[in-house]
């Protein structure tokens, strides 16, 4: 009981962590890509959107290879921490954020930004007034972006290294248990990661109806 | 007020703007009219700092920040139709007036609506908004694209009277439109635009009348002496307007509904795509649109002559 709430503690902190940083960083980026037209902006979406399919394990080997005692980041004594866990699920998410944040905006008429200029705003109120206009589609960049996180395995597994009580979450737990034929456990440990996801899921959807009712 | 010099403007490479000199005025509503496509938005959103003529000056006695534009399809935001009407304040950081917002509201019959949310509505009823939520910034200068465009004739009225109530405060009024109503209006200063020039201000088909009632019906006799039957509670000088599609071109007199029947010769034959124009003589300049198919079907051209009817209720007395 213990292991599974430090599990579950973990999970929550690592993910929501990583996803906050993934929507401060993504979606002012996203959003900047959305309104602004210069030279390479295909290409840069085209990257991006290659990028949303990059296995977890890979993202999780290139982090590796980034914090171990070896690397240039060695001396940091970041391998197997939750530090680690953090870095390499936000380099795993940050393109979800900033490609759905993208699409919300881009999909914002271009009209939202024009009427709020011609009522008086300047460019950066217009520019907020786009993001604000699509915010339902940014609400959902982040839905996305954390339920990639909560369920993903790769990188918890490679960076975090499955230490019981320290960088154990939910899914390596789960991959740990099943590999020792404990599948009883796994799937309580399942039914626990698709609660959180709903949980929070429906706690996004009440702050979105309780912005757009406004 | 504001003074137009040279200006050209390209869409890739079509030359969609090419107007050498304009003065707008400030003690007249500004009325540009013209076919879709001829520029009229263009123009209205360069006026209004929107869109950099690609050549030439604008010079305008109100800064930018004053000017406001009413696009034909205007843009609601998130949130109700009082949201809409005082984002504007908002965003200039100005204080919201209710009592004030709320007679621009019930001027523009906005009231039963103020707690709606404004994506819904229909487009006539979002182009009451966009010219309330305009007016709410007390503007310099209005730029009204269409501002009647899919709005019934009761929210026509409010437009109209409430862009005359605008020009009224001293607030200068720029409106395109295709259709001459406001436009033939005495307060109107009317310029046209073909394909991004601007061409003769003359307004067609519309007249100073005496319009006097008789046995129950009401006439209305233009200089010239012609009269004219129409539909009208008022009398006295008035102006009359006929619009061009309601004139029916014939060959001969023949039996019909139609009160008023002139016969004409045709002056000169203007074609369009899916437009003719015929511009005659029937005792008073009429100008009839037609389409090709009939202009080829009836045969004739510069010279000919023709009967030209149209309903007591086609004419609109203004």
């Amino acid at each position: 009981m213990e292991d599974v709430l430090s599990a579950v503690r973990l999970s929550l902190c690592v993910s929501g962590l990583s996803s906050v940083i993934c929507a401060a960083v993504g979606i002012p980026c996203g959003c900047v890509i959305a309104m602004r037209q210069f030279r390479g902006k295909q290409s840069l979406l085209n990257i991006l959107h290659t990028l949303l399919s990059v296995p977890t394990v890979v993202v999780g080997l290139v982090v590796y290879s980034m914090v171990c005692r070896q690397s240039p980041l060695g001396f940091m004594g970041l391998l197997f921490t939750p530090a680690a866990m953090v870095i390499g699920q936000v380099l795993l998410a940050l393109p979800i954020t900033v490609v759905l944040s993208y699409t919300a905006v881009a999909a914002v008429d271009a009209a939202a930004g024009e009427t709020a200029r011609t009522l008086g705003a300047g460019r950066v109120a217009a520019a907020f007034t786009m993001i604000s206009e699509g915010r339902a589609g940014i609400l959902a960049a982040v839905t996305a972006t954390f339920g990639r996180l909560i369920g993903e395995v790769g990188v918890a597994m490679i960076v975090g290294g499955n230490i019981a009580g320290y960088t154990r979450t939910i899914t390596t737990a789960i991959a740990l248990e099943t590999s020792k034929g404990e599948v009883g456990i796994s799937l309580q440990l399942g039914a626990i990661l698709l609660c959180i996801s709903l949980g929070v899921n429906l706690l996004l959807q009440f702050l979105k109806g309780s912005r757009s009712s406004g | 007020m504001i003074d137009i010099r040279n200006l050209r403007h390209w869409l890739g490479t079509r030359c969609v703007l090419d107007i050498e000199s304009l003065t707008l005025r400030n003690d007249a509503v500004n009325v540009i009219i013209g076919h879709n496509g001829a520029g009229k938005t263009t123009l209205l959103r360069i006026i209004a700092g929107l869109e950099a003529c690609s050549t030439g000056s604008v010079v305008a006695g109100i800064p930018v920040t004053g000017r406001v534009f009413c696009s034909q399809k205007p843009y609601m935001f998130h949130g109700t139709v009082w949201d809409n009407l005082v984002k504007g304040l908002r965003f200039r950081r100005r204080p919201v007036d209710a009592a004030e917002v709320g007679q621009i509201a019930s001027r523009l019959g906005l009231d039963p609506l103020l707690t709606r949310k404004a994506k819904r509505l229909s487009a006539g009823e979002m182009q009451r908004v966009a010219l309330g939520r305009a007016m709410a910034v007390k503007p310099g200068l209005l730029l009204l694209d269409e501002p009647t465009a899919n709005v019934d004739p009761d929210g026509v009225r409010a437009i109209e009277d409430e862009i005359l109530r605008q020009h009224g405060k001293g607030v200068a009024v720029i409106v395109a439109t295709h259709s001459h109503e406001l436009a033939a209006r005495r307060v109107a200063n009317v310029l046209r635009l073909e394909e991004g020039r601007l061409t003769s201000a003359e307004m067609d088909n519309v007249f100073d009348a005496e319009v006097y009632h008789s046995g129950g019906d009401a006439f209305a006799r233009l200089n010239g002496g012609v009269l004219v039957r129409c539909v009208s509670d008022r009398a006295g000088r008035l102006r009359i307007a006929i619009p061009a599609n309601d004139v029916v071109v014939s060959l001969q007199r023949f039996d019909s509904s139609m009160a008023n029947s002139l016969e004409g010769v045709i002056e000169s034959v203007r074609s369009e795509k899916h437009r003719v124009e015929l511009k005659l003589d029937a005792g008073i300049p009429l100008v009839a649109a037609i389409t090709p198919v009939s202009l080829r079907r009836l045969a004739i051209g510069p010279g000919s002559n023709v009967v030209v009817s149209f309903k007591a209720t086609s004419v609109r007395v203004l």
